[in-house]
């Protein structure tokens, strides 16, 4: 049976909020009526504020960084990106991408609320007292969200594309961001997420070094690959190679792939670790 | 049996596609071969050709009941493309005063309510006057559709919103670049409806415009007002891949740059995103260039789709003015008949053609 913890129900409080000024926005897309800025990004922050909380509580919880579960994943690196949505909204000017944004964190929340829970089990693997296991974790959430806003802009981007290729020009296509505008700005996400996600490989990898058993190949193998991939598309824009709406969708994929990975790199490890554990304690 | 009517015969974007309207695309010259052989038949006694991107119409007072037949074999003797009657209307008496009257008001326009066809009514008036063929019956009518047209205008919303090509043209531009000082704008022909669309753009910002025309000495003075530079065709080929919106608004008959030497240009800038609007008729790009990767392309009728999508919050506006005007058509025609001096059923039942004429060309019909 599990126990409703105090974190789940202000996660609960966080998706209604982030529901809301979703649902709020969509309404005034559909009625090609203006969007309240004030009064989306009051919601919005309000919302913020709540998972901000709820991570705090949940952190408390487990005497550790809340990154243990998928469920912390998720709400991590939702948590991330709204993050990014607020502070970078001033330098990416990027309409539409807080409401795209919010209906992600939607998707993130209701899918970790609903299927994984809060009272799930937790990776063993991040039971360990290296901080920079820790770093290196959080890192590698963060990267997730700037790579989410990446296949955020690279959405857009595909629907502007859609709209202009098909003559569409309501609602949804004429409030969208300019083609070269969305393309610039989701190279630069992928850039810094690929930096951020560097340094969490290569914090990892020392980790690794220093503590072989502690992680299971078959996430040591998926990690590098991911790695490679995101540095391979972003080396192929850097040179010119891959462009437009081909980039647009291959961000998209890869970030789709990198989503997908968590689960059965996460089960993997777990019960890796799980069959480790008896030993070592046998040992012990 | 003859009789006096008041027709009008036609095409339009509501009988025709783009590609078919193109084909009739009539210029100057076959402007002024068809007045004057519309006026040396026995039939017509008056004509006003309206000739626009959208529309070619006959307006046409004379002594034949259905002379549409006529009007296509004279127009058919000049064109080798024969007009179909398929793709036509034809509307006599009071139906074909409404339809002037809706045309000029802008209601029956591919962008509802847009200003442009106004002047296109008027200067297609100036030119039958010049050819002589204007009378009683047509004076009278086409000045009570400009009255006609202002009121609608002036009492309604008809034209609230983006109902310009301009507007259309520049919304397009700002969902591929982010701002227009930096695209390269390439202007092809000096028409009403390209400078339209640079005007728009000039003032959200456009910096780098080049126009070209076959007529240097028209382009000078656009290039003049807009801080334009010239290029002559070589010039605009040669640097085909340097520009970044590409507007074709010439008179020419065959699309200015071949399917090759755009690809030629495309492949140049496979990075950067490319837009032509074709405000032209006959159309200046190959429609195939809109599959190439990067390339967006939009002709007349994209933009009139575009502008007529607020459309709907504008029926109301519609439905008042197309009341006003069958009201204002009824009441025209009506004062038509009685200004000949003879009962309305005379005019219609008499057989003497030459009573008819006498009746057209009377000093008390002229007033």
């Amino acid at each position: 049976m599990y126990i409703i913890s105090s974190s789940f129900f202000v996660f609960c409080i966080t998706l209604v909020l982030y529901g809301v000024a979703f649902i709020y926005s969509l309404y005034k897309i559909f009625h090609e009526s203006r969007v309240q800025q004030g009064c989306f990004y009051c919601i919005l922050c309000l919302g913020f504020i709540a998972q901000s909380y709820a991570l705090y509580l949940r952190g408390i919880e487990q005497h550790a960084l809340p990154i243990a579960s998928t469920f912390d994943i998720l709400q991590i690196i939702t948590w991330s990106f709204i993050l990014l949505i607020l502070f970078l909204r001033p330098l990416i000017h990027l309409k539409l991408l807080s409401f795209f944004g919010t209906g992600l964190a939607v998707i993130f929340l209701s899918f970790s609320l609903g299927i994984l829970q809060s009272n799930g089990p937790s990776n063993p693997a991040l039971n360990n007292h290296n901080p920079w296991v820790h770093v290196h974790a959080g890192l590698a959430l963060f990267s997730y969200g700037v790579f989410s806003l990446m296949a955020l802009t690279a959405l857009m981007y595909i629907i502007q594309d859609y709209g202009l290729r098909n003559k569409r020009s309501k609602g949804l296509f004429k409030l969208l961001p300019a083609l070269n505008k969305l393309e610039s700005t989701c190279g630069h996400l992928l850039y810094s997420g690929v930096v951020i996600f560097s340094l969490s490989v290569l914090l990892g990898s020392i980790s690794w070094a220093h503590e072989p058993h502690g992680v299971s190949t078959s996430k040591l193998i998926a990690t590098w690959v991911l790695w490679m991939l995101f540095g391979l598309i972003l080396y192929l824009k850097i040179r010119n190679i891959l462009l437009n709406k081909a980039f647009a969708w291959l961000c998209l994929v890869v970030f789709i792939i990198s989503l997908v990975s968590l689960w059965p790199i996460y089960y993997q490890s777990q019960s890796a670790a799980k069959e480790t554990q008896p030993a070592h304690s046998h040992h012990a | 049996m003859p009789k006096l009517t008041f027709s009008v015969f036609g095409c339009s974007h509501k009988t025709a596609s783009l590609s078919q309207r193109e084909i009739w695309a009539l210029d100057h010259t076959q402007v002024k071969s068809l007045y004057e052989r519309f006026l040396k038949t026995p039939f017509f006694k008056e004509c006003v050709i309206l000739n626009t991107c959208n529309r070619l119409e006959f307006y046409t007072v004379g002594l034949q009941e259905s002379p549409e037949n006529a009007i296509i074999e004279t127009i058919n003797q000049l064109l080798e493309t024969k007009l179909h009657a398929d793709h036509c209307f034809y509307f006599r008496q009071k139906q074909a005063i409404d339809h002037l009257f809706k045309v000029c008001s802008g209601i029956d326009s591919q962008i509802v309510g847009e200003n442009e066809i106004f002047g296109q009514v008027k200067d297609a008036y100036t030119t039958a006057q010049k050819h002589s063929a204007i009378g009683s019956w047509t004076h009278r009518i086409f000045q009570k559709s400009f009255q006609a047209a202002k009121w609608a205008r002036t009492h309604s919303l008809l034209s609230k919103g983006r109902v310009s090509i301009g507007n259309v043209v520049v919304d397009l531009c700002l969902r591929i670049f982010d701002n227009l000082k930096d695209p390269q704008i390439l202007l092809l022909g000096c028409g009403d409806i390209g400078q339209q669309a640079l005007k728009c753009l000039k003032s959200r910002g456009a910096q780098s415009i080049t126009i070209h025309s076959r007529n240097a000495g028209r382009a000078a003075p656009l290039c003049v007002a807009f801080g334009a530079q010239y290029a002559n065709l070589s010039q605009a080929r040669e640097k085909l891949s340097h520009y970044d919106i590409i507007i074709g608004a010439t008179s020419a008959k065959e699309p200015i740059f071949s399917k090759q030497e755009l690809e030629q240009a495309l492949n140049k800038r496979p990075m950067h995103p490319m837009i032509f609007i074709d405000l032209a008729l006959p159309r200046d790009f190959d429609p195939a260039i809109a599959k190439a990767a990067n390339t967006y392309l939009y002709n007349l009728e994209d933009l009139a789709q575009i502008a007529n999508e607020n459309l709907q919050k504008r029926s109301t506006q519609i439905d008042t003015c197309t009341q006003f005007l069958l009201e204002k058509a009824t009441h025209t025609w009506e004062a038509l008949c009685n200004r000949t001096s003879l009962p309305q059923s005379s005019l219609e039942d008499s057989k003497d053609p030459n009573q008819l004429a006498a009746l057209l060309n009377s000093p008390q019909s002229n007033n």
